[in-house]
């Protein structure tokens, strides 16, 4: 009797300096990358049909433009940032990311994709309100046109960017921008 | 029997083993807990003055005083690290001065008082302070002390010297923060006949300025002249977060107005907009005002109002919105955007539409 007596009072003891114990920081969540889980394998040319969001000219709707990539080597994703750079020739659309801006890499993690852009698509951008949100969501939307791709962060030379011209807040991963598409 | 003590003894030394550990070691730091609580009125001159006194087992206290930004009447203080006692939870008191008070858990340490005031925090004088012990009342205690008005100040009227379509009913005691966009070593947008943003912006912001105020309002400006808000070599965000700051460094602040000029790639875009993010009702309320009032006066096309994650509306505690006057990147509207005519007729318009708002708007 008396050995379970002291049995059951330690029991209450443990309970109780663990119950009053700091909560710890549950197990982080393992941040380990998805990889590069949009790498074709295959070395010969695939074709893939991706679509590209421009803004029209007066900037009132973002319209997509399918076109037809050739993925060698890369990522689809690579491929339809590329693409995009390279522009649209339709008359009614307006290419809104500047000229000479490159794409240096793009990378998976989970749903969200990492696009690193060269420095002159900040320092080549005019910038309003509008054209921040065209440009901006234009890349945005043609990546989240691949179901997986959920988010997409925007860096610039390797960097995080606070904002492109002072208008959007650009230092967290963008969400599909549906509020651009009619 | 011996057995039902011994077994007794047991039991009350794993109580007192659990109750040392569970409110001894989890409870380091020392809180302060309401030991009374009293309420007094009394006259000084003219005014009338309510006095509330919160009595506190410590003598030191972090607090933060604060106007609800969504209910003009309403003052908040925040007792940090402080349990609310005995005291009621809610509180009704003289009805004349100010109705009744409560008392709130807040960021599970912290206290919230809210004490609602008759008219309003702009009518209304407040001051919070600590009172020390003294002779009678041997404890220190939060005082709060509200008047049924504002000091008397010398009476200028300057809505006389106006001319009649600038004058705007509703402002008058409002405070109202003028952000005007860009400036310094960031131009904004530069249009096809090399215009300017950051110029354009802040003589709209500074007319804006001279209605509001000759109008009785509050008027807190982000920059006066052609600076950097935060000072020069500062990050995009600290920079953004400067403009922000001028709302919240100034607990009456009621509404932030952000003025900029709109650009896109393609010359053709054209058109006026406004932009909030919906913190609340009263956000889009806001826009929605000044964006009617702006497509009066300018005859230009309506963009509408629209939500977006801009920087410096997603960060504001009061109702935010930005402005984008017309396409400084369009040649027709970057000419009116140079004439000063056409930037008095946007400031005159984007004013209306605060009045409007504070006229119309929920509280």
């Amino acid at each position: 009797m008396k050995k379970l007596l002291i049995a059951l009072m330690l029991v209450c003891m443990i309970f109780s300096i663990a119950g009053c114990a700091k909560e710890e920081p549950s197990p982080a969540t393992s941040g380990k990358s998805a990889g590069i889980s949009g790498e074709v394998n295959k070395q010969e040319a695939e074709d893939i049909k991706v679509k590209l969001y421009f803004p029209n000219n007066d900037a009132s709707e973002m319209v997509a433009v399918e076109k037809t990539v050739k993925v060698t080597g890369t990522t689809k994703y690579k491929a339809a940032i590329e693409a995009l750079l390279a522009g649209t020739t339709d008359k009614k659309l307006t290419n809104v990311i500047p000229k000479k801006t490159k794409l240096l890499g793009a990378e998976v993690v989970k749903d969200t994709i990492k696009l690193n852009f060269s420095k002159e698509l900040i320092d080549d951008f005019n910038g309003g309100s509008t054209g921040e949100e065209m440009l901006v969501g234009s890349i945005v939307n043609t990546m989240t046109e691949f179901p997986e791709i959920k988010k997409v962060h925007i860096l610039v030379e390797g960097k995080t960017v606070d904002t492109i011209k002072g208008h959007m807040d650009t230092s967290v991963p963008l969400t599909r921008m549906k509020e651009l598409l009619k | 029997m011996k057995q039902l003590i011994w077994k007794f003894t047991l039991a009350a030394l794993c109580m007192v083993i659990f109750l040392a550990v569970g409110t001894g070691s989890c409870q380091a730091l020392p809180r302060n807990e309401i030991t009374s609580f009293h309420y007094s009125t009394y006259k000084d001159g003219d005014r009338n003055w309510l006095k509330i006194e919160i009595g506190l087992d410590r003598d030191k206290l972090d607090f933060e005083v604060s106007a609800n930004p969504d209910r003009q009447n309403q003052l908040w203080v925040l007792m940090k690290n402080t349990d609310s006692g005995d005291v009621k939870k809610d509180i009704g008191l003289d009805r004349k001065i100010a109705r009744y008070m409560t008392f709130r858990k807040k960021n599970k340490k912290d206290l919230q008082v809210m004490v609602a005031v008759d008219k309003s925090l702009d009518e209304q004088e407040c001051r919070v302070y600590l009172s020390p012990p003294d002779k009678k009342i041997k404890e220190t205690r939060l005082v709060i002390e509200i008047a049924d008005s504002k000091a008397p100040e010398p009476v200028k009227d300057e809505k006389t010297n106006l001319p009649e379509d600038e004058i705007l009913n509703n402002v008058a005691g409002a405070t109202i923060v003028v952000d005007a966009g860009h400036g310094g070593s960031d131009t904004g947008a530069i249009g096809p006949n090399y215009l300017k943003e950051k110029d354009v912006t802040l003589n709209i912001a500074l007319e804006m300025c001279r209605i509001l105020k000759g109008n009785g309002a509050r008027v807190l400006m982000s920059r006066y002249t052609d600076v950097d808000v935060f000072g020069p070599y500062a990050t995009d965000r600290q920079e953004l977060q400067a403009r922000v700051d001028v709302a919240h460094n100034d607990p009456l602040s009621d509404i932030f107005v952000s003025i900029h000029c709109n650009a896109f790639t393609s010359p053709e875009a054209n058109g006026t907009g406004t932009y909030y993010y919906p913190h609340s009702y009263n956000d889009s309320a806001l826009a929605q005002f000044i964006q009617s009032e702006m497509v009066q006066a300018t005859g230009l096309r309506d963009r509408g109002i629209s939500s977006a994650r801009f920087y410096v509306l997603r960060n504001s505690r009061i109702p935010a919105v930005l402005v984008e006057t017309a396409f400084i990147s369009n040649p027709h509207e970057e000419q009116m955007l140079s004439e000063s005519r056409c930037q008095h007729a946007m400031a005159l318009a984007i004013c209306r539409g605060i009045n409007a708002y504070f006229g119309n708007r929920i509280k």
